[in-house]
C-alpha cells in the first residue's frame, strides 16, 4: 500500500492504482486479525474518498500537472477541510 | 503450601473435550452454507467445514500444530458480524450461520494471496518445492494469472550452515509452522521469529547461524513448511557423478521407514510397502550392491540388547541405557541433556554400521579396495546427512563408512530423474552378507521398535529361550510417552519409549529425581526418537504428515514384521554368520573398534 501510494505521490503511478488501494484496504478491513490492521487503511480511503480528482490528476499527468492543476484551483478550496474530520 | 494428592476427577461425559466448562453443552448445532450439522463444543469452523464436506484453503494451518491464523486466507463469513473472522481458530458456538465460500470472500482471499505473493520470489522453476509446494497449489487453485501488486522480496542471504537443510529466507510466508515445530514439538528453540514487519524472518535468535544454533537437523521445519523456504540440501547430483564414475565401486543402503512412504511420492496411500521395487530400481539405477539398514538394525540389537544385559543383570554400567540410533537425538542430548552420556548406548545407528562393515566385512570378502567403494544411504532423516561427520568413529573403516546420505524426497527424485517406471519394475532381493533381515529389523522405523526388538533378543540372551508372542503392544501407538513393564525370569524391566524430543524431558526428569533422591531409576531402558512417530515420521519424508499418515506407515512396519519368516534379531543367518565370521561375539574387540562410538557434552548456553 505504501508503495502505491508512494510511486502516485512521486507522478508515476500505474492505471488501475486506485482500484488496488480500495482492493488492498477492504481486504485488510474485513480480514485483519486485531483492530489496528482492520482500522490502518482507513487513512487511504478517507483521502479517495474526498481526493479522488487529485489521485486522478497524479495518475494521469504527473507530479507537474497535478502541481498546475492545484495552483488553479480557487485558494479556499486548496486549505479547506472537511467539517468532520 | 504442599500440594495436595489430585482426587479422583467427577465422572464426566466422555464426550466433553478437556478443559470445557461444564455448563456449556457438549455439542452445538449451526448452520454451514446452509446445511445444519451438530458438531462438538469447542471445534474450530475450519475442521466443522469438513463434515460437509468443505476444505476451506489454508496456507498456515497444519494438522499437527496449533492454529496462528497467520496467512488470513481460511476467512469466512458469519451471519451478523461485520468482519471475516478466520476458521481454523474460531471455534463454533450455538446458532452460528456460517459462510465458507462468496464472491467476497473470494475477492478477498484473492487479495491476500496477492499480498502473499506480492513479497514471494518468482523462482518456482528452480525450487525445492516445485510441485509440491502448497502456495503454488493455492495461486493455481485461484488461478492467479497476473502480478496485479508489484513484488517487494526482502534480500536475505539463505542459511546454508549446516548441510542438513537450507533456509531460504526470501521464500518465507511467516505462517510460524517451522517455529511452533521446533519449539513445541521438538524443544529444541532453533528457529524463532526475528525482526519486524517486512523483515521477518525464521532464524535461530541472536542472528547466528543454524549451525551454530542448538537445532538437532531433525528437518521437521522442512516437513512442515507450506513453501520452499526450507528444504534439505538436495544432494543428488553427486549420487549421479558417483554412478558415472568408473573407477568407483558404488553401494547402496535403504532405511527401514523409506520404504513404506516411498510411495506416497509416486501417488500410492502411505504404508504400501516398496522393499522389492526399490531393491530392482537401485540396482538398475547402476549400484553394484544393494544392502538393507534392517540388517544392520539386527546388528545393533545384538550390540544394544548385550550392552542392556552387560548393565541390568551383570550391573557394569550406567541404567537406564538409552537408545541412541536417533541423530538428532543424540546432538540434542549432547548439548542439553549431557548429564546422561554415561546412560548411553554406544553403539552406532545402523546407517554408520552398515557403513563400515561394508568398507571392511564386505570389501574384504569380496577383495575390493575400500578406497574406491561409495556408500550411498537412502534415509527418512535430515540428520543422517549430519551424522556422517558427526564424531571420528566415523570414520572406524579408515575412510568415511558411509559416503553421502540422502532422504526419502531426494531419492524419489532421483528416482524420477532415472526415468524407471518405479511402480511397475518387478520385485528384487537384496544382496547377500549384508542383505538379510528380520521382523525385529524392520521395526527400527517406528517409534517403540527398537524397544521392541531389543526386547525379543533381550528375553533370549537371559532365558536361552526364545518369545511365544514376540508382539509388545504397550510399546505401539502414537502417544508421546510409553511406558511399560516386562517381566523376565520373574524380574521386571521398566522401559519407557518417547519420540517427539519435547517428551523425552518427563521421562529424563524422572530418572533424574531418582538419581539425586539415591534412589534406583524409575525406568532401565528408554528408546527416544526425535521425530514424532519415529522415522516413519522423519523430517525427510515425503510431505503432508499427519496422525493418520504416520498410523498408516506405521501398520505398513508392523505388517512388514508380520510378514517375514524370521522375526528375532539373533536368528538373523547373516547376522550369526557375520560374528562367526568377523566380528567374534557382541561387544568384541572388534565389534567396539567398529560398530561403537563415544559422546563429548556440547552445552550450548549455561542455562
Amino acid at each position: 500500500m505504501l508503495q502505491i501510494l508512494n510511486r502516485v505521490a512521486r507522478g508515476r503511478g500505474e492505471k488501475g492504482d486506485t482500484e488496488r488501494l480500495r482492493a488492498i484496504s477492504k481486504a485488510m478491513q474485513k480480514a485483519s486479525l486485531c483492530g489496528l490492521g482492520q482500522t490502518a487503511p482507513n487513512p487511504v480511503l478517507s483521502a479517495l474518498r474526498y481526493f479522488e480528482p487529485e489521485f486522478k490528476a497524479y495518475l494521469e499527468g504527473g507530479v507537474s500537472y497535478a502541481r498546475k492543476m492545484n495552483a488553479n484551483r480557487p485558494p479556499e478550496a486548496s486549505v479547506a477541510e472537511p467539517a468532520n474530520v | 503450601m504442599v500440594a495436595t494428592t489430585p482426587s479422583a476427577p467427577p465422572s464426566a461425559s466422555p464426550a466433553a473435550p478437556a478443559g470445557v466448562n461444564s455448563a456449556a453443552p457438549a455439542v452445538v448445532n449451526v448452520k454451514i452454507n446452509g446445511i445444519p450439522v451438530s458438531i462438538p463444543a469447542g471445534t474450530t469452523i475450519l475442521d466443522a467445514a469438513r463434515q460437509v464436506q468443505v476444505k476451506i484453503p489454508t496456507l498456515c494451518k497444519d494438522e499437527d500444530l496449533l492454529p496462528t491464523a497467520a496467512c488470513g486466507l481460511c476467512i469466512v463469513q458469519i451471519a451478523g458480524q461485520p468482519r471475516m473472522p478466520r476458521a481454523c481458530c474460531t471455534p463454533v458456538v450455538e446458532g452460528m450461520d456460517i459462510t465458507t465460500h462468496s464472491g467476497a470472500l473470494t475477492d478477498i482471499r484473492r487479495t491476500v494471496l496477492e499480498l502473499l505473493l506480492s513479497t514471494h520470489p518468482s523462482s518456482c522453476l528452480t525450487c525445492g518445492r516445485n510441485g509440491t509446494c502448497e502456495l503454488q497449489a493455492l495461486a493455481a487453485d485461484f488461478g492467479m494469472r497476473t502480478e496485479n501488486i508489484k513484488r517487494i522480496v526482502t534480500p536475505i542471504p539463505p542459511d546454508n550452515s549446516t548441510g542438513s537443510i537450507i533456509i531460504d529466507f526470501t521464500k518465507c510466508v511467516k505462517c510460524g509452522r517451522c517455529v511452533q515445530v521446533c519449539q513445541e514439538v521438538q524443544n529444541v528453540w532453533a528457529l524463532s521469529f526475528l525482526d519486524r514487519g517486512i523483515n521477518t524472518r525464521m532464524a535461530p535468535a541472536g542472528d547466528i547461524t543454524l549451525a551454530e544454533s542448538p537445532c538437532v537437523k531433525c528437518g521437521q521445519c522442512s516437513n512442515h513448511c507450506p513453501t520452499g523456504a526450507i528444504v534439505e540440501n538436495d544432494e543428488t547430483p553427486a549420487v549421479w557423478t558417483a554412478l558415472h564414475d568408473e573407477t568407483k565401486h558404488c553401494v547402496v543402503q535403504i532405511a527401514p521407514a523409506v520404504r513404506v512412504a516411498i510411495g506416497e511420492a509416486f501417488g500410492l496411500p502411505p504404508g504400501a510397502n516398496l522393499t522389492g521395487k526399490l531393491y530392482t530400481v537401485l540396482r538398475r539405477l547402476g549400484f553394484k550392491a544393494v544392502f538393507d539398514t534392517n540388517f544392520a538394525a539386527d546388528l545393533t540389537i545384538m550390540e544394544e540388547a548385550s550392552e542392556f544385559i552387560e548393565r541390568f543383570v551383570h550391573k557394569r554400567g550406567q541404567l537406564p541405557l538409552i537408545t541412541s540410533c536417533c541423530p538428532s537425538w543424540t546432538d540434542f542430548m549432547e548439548k542439553v541433556h549431557y548429564d546422561f552420556i554415561d546412560n548411553f548406548s554406544t553403539a552406532k545407528s545402523p546407517q554408520q554400521m552398515l557403513g563400515v562393515l561394508a568398507k571392511t566385512y564386505y570389501a574384504k570378502k569380496l577383495g575390493i579396495d575400500p578406497a574406491k567403494m561409495y556408500v550411498v544411504s537412502f534415509m527418512p532423516c535430515t540428520a543422517k546427512k549430519y551424522e556422517l561427520e558427526r564424531t571420528n568413529e566415523m570414520y572406524a573403516s579408515g575412510y568415511i563408512d558411509v559416503d553421502i546420505a540422502l532422504t526419502t524426497r531426494e531419492l524419489a527424485r532421483l528416482i524420477k530423474q532415472s526415468g524407471l517406471d518405479f511402480l511397475n519394475l518387478p520385485d528384487g532381493e537384496a544382496d547377500s552378507i549384508l542383505g538379510d533381515y528380520t521382523g525385529a529389523g524392520a521395526l527400527f522405523g517406528v517409534t517403540g521398535g527398537v524397544m521392541e526388538a531389543a526386547l525379543r533378543t533381550a528375553y533370549f540372551f537371559v532365558t536361552g529361550k526364545n518369545l511365544e508372542k514376540v508382539e509388545f503392544e504397550s510399546v505401539r501407538g502414537l502417544q508421546g510417552v510409553k511406558q511399560a513393564a516386562v517381566t523376565i525370569n520373574g524380574t521386571t524391566i521398566r522401559v519407557a519409549v518417547a519420540h517427539g524430543l519435547a517428551n523425552v524431558e518427563s521421562v529424563l526428569e524422572g530418572v533424574r529425581a531418582a538419581r539425586t533422591a539415591g534412589r534406583e531409576p524409575p525406568v532401565h531402558f528408554i528408546e527416544v526418537m526425535a521425530c514424532p512417530g519415529g522415522c516413519i515420521g522423519g523430517g525427510g519424508q515425503p510431505y503432508g504428515v499427519n496422525g493418520e499418515v504416520r498410523t498408516k506407515r506405521a501398520e505398513g512396519l508392523y505388517q512388514h514384521d508380520r510378514d517375514r519368516s524370521v522375526r528375532l534379531s539373533h536368528e538373523n543367518p547373516e547376522i550369526k554368520r557375520i560374528y562367526s565370521d568377523f566380528l567374534g561375539q557382541p561387544l568384541s574387540h572388534k565389534a567396539h573398534e567398529l560398530l561403537h562410538t563415544r559422546y563429548t557434552a556440547r552445552p550450548l548456553y549455561k542455562r
